[in-house]
């Protein structure tokens, strides 16, 4: 069992705070992402589990056993937590071979020889660099850098995977790649995986369950990718998880208006709403209507971009941006791409409404 | 495992670290000041300003300052100047001028002053024996013994230190600054006057200020030059207390305080040229090597690399040959003609002399170990200071800074006192005393070279090894160690080299059968044994140069295996 729980975690570094009170589980076998902006204390919870750093209190614990514990003197060396790390540089060894590389935790270990050359091979296979087993890192790329320190990771079979932003540095399709043999791995071995990134689609793609923080190391929320993506808890979670529209809205009548303005944008308005409140919507909920009618509202058209399988377009609707993404066959069948100036009508479905004060609480509104 | 408990490696490291710091360094270093501020038991600033006014002492200070003032002045000029010309004019065979160039910092500063006293010293000296001969006047031509002397033999094997920095500034110019100034209209005077001069600025003054530390602390060219004519620098008045002294403590005491005075000398020379560099750090952009504009020399093409090859000559070569001419000779004095060479000088010194044979196997092993022993020592401090966090680490690298600022000379005095019987220790007059002094000396070196090996080395290359399961030993023996060899032996090649020709240290501490060949050389031309003493230097040359294309050998091949595999 390789369940990670952390309790009641608190670690600052001089007066900056990182987690004030963090409690979190990973469950045994899941691929958990931790979502995060760039220095939100992703890599710092990170590298606490691992035992490179010691929590100014609280309790860590890996399949039951106390690794982290300052009241009761309890810090576990991060090599005997039975780890696999990738880190965000890669951290190959740079005067070792790939081989060399991979092999070095099962030296470190003591497996019997014949075993470990079977095992450093096996690795090596599994992340496609066969036949590169003599190479030193300074003649790979940076994605086979990458999946030399992939493998080294796995070939202990730890119990526990930590990845930190492990393909930052590949370019799309490799990245991709990569991103299904990790899932593909971590099937198959049944080990436990903590992925740390502040790249949605790659979160979305690869938990199990996923947990989003803010800037100030709060977690917002934490569940499936699917329910993060759909039932965002906050509009900052839903910021994060894509391309948002943020419209101020109000209440008039038991109608859904822009704020301070004529335009409609549902007939029915919450029951619940907060005095200020801001209306969420993603592109791809934003549908364009050629030839409005009545008092539907309407923007205008203001730039048109192919993007290949969807058609991006960036409208001025009462006095700020919106994005309308449509899929691009659809809006051609439909002759759904406009020219610029255009007036359109506008209808936004899977609307949410957020406090534009706290940015919390959601309420649908269909 | 529990944590917690007080005694770790980082701990028992960090204190290893401040240990050797603490007795090698600075213990010396804090009885220097002792010595020379408490008078029984007293804080006494009136003895030390007494003992800086004294006559003799006074007029050394006096000296000292002159010589490294005027040094400092024709070295920036001679080293800016031929700095220039192979970076920024069509002179011929510019890269090879520029290796020449610095062939001058291979030779030893007081075996070129040795040559030059052969060759220059107003009766006896080849050359003004033959301008004498030729133009019949009984006048030398130019008497080497004296301030000038010392200046001109100075700035001969000094001004590399210019030309390295200069040179090196100019090469690394952004050339757009100039042409952008050109465009604007501006002529080549004025560009110079305006865009270049002020660019290359902070490098014409850290090299000057090298210049300046180095001819302030520096025994062998004033030792040579100076002392036959009664003029004494502070490290040549230095030495004369301590050898005129037998034990006395006035003597010592005076000593102290001319050492003191090169500590903060050093001190603040150091602490300027930090600034001057820091400020010049953003000046000069381009990092890589660009083509920067040349300047035509025209019809002064040729006169001026005549000019070259013939300063490179007298500085270089005709030393150096000397030295190797006079080691042939039977008898010091007889003409240079090949009926009175011969090659038994240097049997002699080499096999049978017990005083030069013990000197050559004392400088080989003392370099050899100390150098080894640096190398370690400053790669643990080095790994505390730049890998490890540890409380106190500030004191530590306070320490870490005070081998950088002690001359030689000082150091010889700090290590008499501290292992002279204060301590229940004394090894005066044996060569562990000697080789305690080529640590405390070389230290700097090897944090350096150590230091820059060590940031190279990221924390995440270590953490992979502990998250693989090596305990810190192991990822220290796995990872780290085979990462910074190379830095280690560059370490270890920068105190060996130096140490091996060493003479401003080992001069104050030789006892009687140890002689360094430094000081066997500088004994021999004393004790008036001017042909032995030239066999030697040149035996002490073949070592240098032999030992500078081995290292060069040993870092090309290396560039070249990293090279290879990209």
């Amino acid at each position: 069992m390789a369940e990670v729980k952390l309790e009641h975690i608190r670690k600052s570094y001089g007066k900056k705070v990182v987690y004030k009170d963090l409690n979190l589980t990973i469950k045994d076998g899941e691929c958990f992402t931790l979502l995060g902006p760039s220095g939100c204390g992703k890599t710092v919870m990170l590298r606490m589990i691992a035992g490179f750093e010691a929590p100014d209190s609280g309790v860590i614990t890996i399949g039951g056993e106390k690794q982290s514990s300052p009241v009761e003197k309890i810090m576990v060396p991060p090599d005997e937590r039975s780890l696999g790390v990738v880190f965000q540089d890669y951290a190959v060894w740079p005067h070792m071979t790939v081989y060399e590389n991979v092999i070095y935790p099962l030296k470190i270990q003591k497996v019997a020889k014949a075993e470990a050359e079977a095992r450093t091979q096996d690795a090596i296979n599994s992340v496609n660099l066969t036949g590169l087993e003599n190479r030193l890192p300074s003649q790979l790329s940076g994605g086979q850098q990458q999946r030399v320190a992939l493998a080294r990771a796995l070939v202990a079979e730890p119990k526990i995977m930590l990845l930190d932003e492990p393909l930052t540095n590949l370019d799309a399709n490799l990245r991709e790649e990569m991103r299904f043999e990790i899932r593909e791995l971590q099937r198959r071995k049944g080990v436990t995986v903590l992925y740390v990134t502040h790249d949605q689609e790659i979160a979305l793609a690869i938990s199990d369950r996923m947990a989003v923080l803010d800037e100030h190391g709060n977690i917002c929320q934490i569940g499936t990718p699917l329910e993060l993506f759909e039932t965002p808890s906050n509009a900052f979670v839903f910021r994060f998880m894509g391309v948002a529209n943020m419209i101020p809205v109000e209440a008039r009548d038991g109608k859904l208006y822009v704020k301070g303005r004529e335009e409609v944008l549902s007939a029915s308005a919450p029951e619940d709403m907060p005095k200020d409140a801001v209306l969420g919507c993603r592109p791809s909920d934003v549908d364009l209507i050629r030839d409005p009618q009545g008092d539907m509202p309407i923007g205008t058209v203001k730039r048109v971009n192919l993007l290949g399988p969807i058609v991006d377009q960036r409208l001025d609707f009462a006095g700020i941006e919106l994005r309308s993404q449509i899929d691009t066959h659809k809006a051609v069948e439909d002759s759904l791409i406009f020219s610029e100036g255009d007036k359109v009508g506008i209808s936004l479905a899977n609307q949410l409404i957020f406090d534009a004060r706290t940015m919390e609480g959601v309420v649908e509104n269909d | 495992m529990i944590s917690g408990k007080k005694f770790g490696m980082a701990e028992f490291i960090f204190l290893i670290a401040v240990l050797i710091l603490v007795v090698i360094v600075a213990l010396p270093v804090i009885l220097i000041f002792w010595t020379s501020f408490i008078v029984d038991g007293h804080i006494n600033i009136q003895a030390v300003v007494n003992t800086l006014m004294q006559e003799d002492t006074f007029r050394a200070l006096k000296m000292s300052i002159m010589i490294a003032a005027c040094v400092t002045v024709t070295c920036t000029f001679v080293g800016t100047l031929f700095a220039w010309l192979v970076t920024r004019t069509d002179l011929p065979f510019k890269e090879t001028m520029k290796v020449l160039f610095t062939v001058p910092f291979m030779l030893p500063a007081f075996i070129g002053a040795l040559a030059w006293k052969i060759l220059l010293s107003p009766r006896a000296g080849y050359i003004n024996q033959l301008w004498m001969g030729i133009t019949g006047f009984n006048h030398a031509l130019f008497n080497v013994y004296g301030f000038w002397g010392i200046v001109v033999i100075e700035t001969m094997y000094l001004f590399p230190f210019v030309f390295i920095q200069v040179s090196g500034a100019l090469e690394h110019m952004d050339p757009t600054l100039e042409e952008s100034a050109r465009i604007s209209g501006a002529g080549l005077f004025t560009i110079t006057r305006k865009i270049t001069i002020p660019l290359i600025m902070p490098a014409v003054v850290a090299g000057a200020l090298l210049v300046c530390l180095y001819s302030l602390s520096h025994f062998g060219t004033p030792a040579i030059l100076g002392t036959e004519v009664g003029i004494y620098t502070i490290p040549t008045m230095i030495y004369e207390l301590i050898h005129q002294s037998a034990g006395s403590f006035v003597a010592i005491r005076s000593a102290t305080v001319l050492s003191v005075v090169l500590v903060i000398s050093a001190g603040i020379i150091l602490y300027a040229q930090n600034k001057v560099i820091k400020s010049g750090r953003f000046q000069i952009i381009a990092g890589k090597s660009v083509r920067p504009t040349v300047l035509k020399l025209r019809g002064l093409r040729m006169p001026i690399f005549i000019f070259c090859c013939i300063y490179l000559f007298i500085t270089v070569i005709m030393p150096t040959v000397t030295i190797f001419l006079v080691g042939l000779l039977k008898t010091y004095g007889l003409p240079l003609a090949l009926e009175n060479m011969t090659w038994e000088n240097f049997r002699y010194v080499l096999f049978e002399w017990k005083l030069t044979k013990d000197a050559i196997w004392n400088s080989a092993y003392l370099s050899i170990s100390a150098a080894f022993v640096t190398m370690i020592a400053g790669g643990i401090i080095s790994y505390v200071l730049v890998k490890m966090n540890v409380r106190g680490k500030w004191f530590l690298e306070f320490l870490g800074m005070l081998p950088f600022s002690i001359p030689g000379t000082v150091i010889a005095l700090g290590v008499i006192l501290t292992w002279s019987g204060r301590f229940g220790v004394n090894i005066y007059n044996t060569a562990w005393i000697i080789f305690v002094a080529y640590i405390a000396r070389y230290m700097a070196f090897s944090l350096k070279s150590n230091s820059a090996a060590l940031e190279q080395v990221h924390d995440s290359l270590v953490e992979a090894a502990r998250a693989s399961g090596a305990t810190p030993w192991q990822s220290l023996k796995d990872v780290v160690i085979p990462l910074i060899r190379p830095g280690m032996v560059a370490a270890f090649f920068l105190i060996f080299l130096p140490a091996l020709r060493e003479l401003t240290t080992s001069v104050l501490l030789y006892g009687p059968t140890t002689r360094t060949i430094g000081v066997a050389i500088y004994t021999l031309n004393e004790d008036g044994e001017t042909v032995y003493a030239c066999a030697l230097a040149g035996v002490a040359l073949l070592l240098i140069v032999g030992g500078e294309i081995l290292i060069k050998r040993f870092f090309e091949k290396k560039r070249h295996v990293d090279n290879g595999g990209a």
